[in-house]
């Protein structure tokens, strides 16, 4: 069992490249990558409601 | 590519091996707090005076003017910033104005209003941006410190009050009288009704067969000679004319119109008794007998005047003539009932006669935001739709016998 699990762990750990890799995914995603995304969601949200302003609806209530 | 999709893949679906679940939410618990408040504090560094006037645009034009006017100080020290009247206050509104704004910021860089002179000549089209916003929402931005419910009308002076109750009753715009509160009002002489461009275009299509009659849809110049270079007079938009000829880029049209008998009788309008101006010949020619035909003279019994029936030919640029009339009365109308109805309730068209009307106009459309040429044609068919006209109940104290001998 002993030797099994360690070598899953070092499986693992080959394919991930350990928990160290682990820490930069995660610190990269959480406070650069996701960020990201959401600036640029609430940019695409606000285009979006202009264009329509200007093809539809005309400026707001 | 390939690679990337699956390595996002692996981030979002792959478990972590060695960092426990709590460390893992509580790490992206901080990450969210902070980027949020990052966003938001961005979002309020954007919407300050400060991040408004480093613009030179802003700061040159717009700033100084502000800084003469009540909303920059006054008595009891509260003051309007730029975004607190020009950016929408609730979320979706203001995310938009932002985006919006990217346009401004190409603006900037392209140098498009770079100089007051440039900024000068593009502001009445950027005036009338930020009106259409405020006329579209009632001026809520002003209305977040000026609103009608907390209003003491009791407390304002006598002439405002009327014109502030009604308004409330009306829940009307704050923009649609009170333009020019915080900066200088647009120069309004180069203003164009944008109306006018559909009618031009029009009758730039508009086939035109010689012997039958038209409508004007601009005012165009009149010239003796073929090749428009001897210039007679003008003559006013929505007269009708009758085509006799088309030569390359000229028509010939005959006017047969009426005049007072009196001084050079330059000033041709288009019925008997009525001051509906309809062409102004210069001095010398309206006295040509060459040019000008006399049919009859007939005393008009309200004024003492003769008033002579003339008809007389000249040539104008081609382009400007439609069969119908009704299309140019629209855009009249509706500028009519938009632009006087903003202070009061605009008169029935027959509520006066043809000769009242062109006092009154003259001395309401200084209130008004009207160009020269709208102002003219809304004269026109108010005159042109007064109770010398009219069978309705207004038509009581017209001169109805000169209409009648008027009109075929």
């Amino acid at each position: 069992m002993k030797t099994q699990h360690s070598a899953a762990a070092v499986m693992s750990n080959e394919a991930t490249g350990g928990s160290r890799s682990d820490w930069r995914n995660f610190l990269l995603l959480a406070f650069v990558g996701l960020p990201v995304v959401m600036v640029g969601a609430i940019a695409a949200y606000g285009f979006v409601v202009w264009f329509l302003q200007l093809a539809f609806f005309g400026p707001p209530s | 590519m390939r690679k990337l999709f699956r390595f996002i893949a692996d981030l979002f679906l792959r478990p972590s091996v060695r960092i426990g679940l709590g460390v893992l939410v509580t790490g992206g618990f901080i990450a969210g707090v902070l980027s949020w408040q990052g966003f938001n504090t961005a979002m309020e560094a954007t919407n300050k005076e400060e991040f408004c006037i480093s613009c030179h645009t802003m700061h040159d034009n717009l700033l100084p003017e502000l800084q003469k006017t009540v909303h920059w100080n006054n008595r009891s020290g509260v003051r309007a910033r730029c975004p607190d009247c020009h950016v929408p206050h609730n979320f979706t509104d203001k995310v938009a104005r932002k985006m919006q704004a990217s346009r401004e910021v190409w603006g900037h860089l392209v140098g498009t209003i770079g100089t007051r002179e440039k900024f000068k000549e593009h502001r009445l089209v950027l005036a009338q941006r930020e009106w259409a916003r405020f006329s579209a929402n009632g001026s809520k931005e002003c209305r977040a410190c000026h609103d009608y419910k907390d209003m003491d009308f009791d407390k304002m002076r006598p002439s405002s009050q009327v014109a502030m109750r009604s308004a409330a009753a009306r829940d009307q715009s704050c923009v649609d009288c009170h333009k020019g509160v915080a900066h200088q009002l647009p120069e309004m002489k180069g203003a164009r009704n944008p109306a006018f461009d559909t009618l031009v275009s029009n009758a730039s299509g508009q086939s035109v067969s010689a012997g039958n009659e038209y409508y004007l849809v601009v005012p165009q110049d009149l010239f003796a000679d073929e090749a428009l270079t001897q210039r007679i007079g003008s003559v006013e938009v929505a007269t009708q004319v009758k085509v006799l000829e088309t030569k390359g880029d000229a028509q010939r049209i005959e006017l047969a119109l009426w005049r007072k008998n009196k001084g050079y009788g330059r000033v041709w309008y288009s019925n008997f008794g009525l001051n509906i101006t309809s062409a102004i010949l210069d001095k010398e020619m309206a006295r040509d007998a060459g040019l000008v035909n006399v049919l009859a003279s007939q005393e008009d019994p309200m004024t003492g005047l003769e008033w002579q029936q003339v008809k007389a030919s000249a040539w104008m640029r081609k382009g400007s003539l439609i069969d119908s009339v009704e299309p140019i009365w629209t855009i009249a109308r509706a500028s009519y009932n938009t632009s006087c109805s903003v202070c009061h309730r605009q008169p029935d068209e027959a509520h006066f006669d043809t000769n009242t009307w062109p006092g009154l106009f003259a001395g309401m459309v200084g209130f008004t935001s009207i160009d020269q040429d709208t102002a003219r044609v809304v004269l026109k068919y108010l005159q042109s739709h007064s109770s010398d006209f009219s069978t309705s109940q207004h038509g009581a104290g017209s001169p109805e016998g000169a209409l009648q001998t008027a009109r075929p």
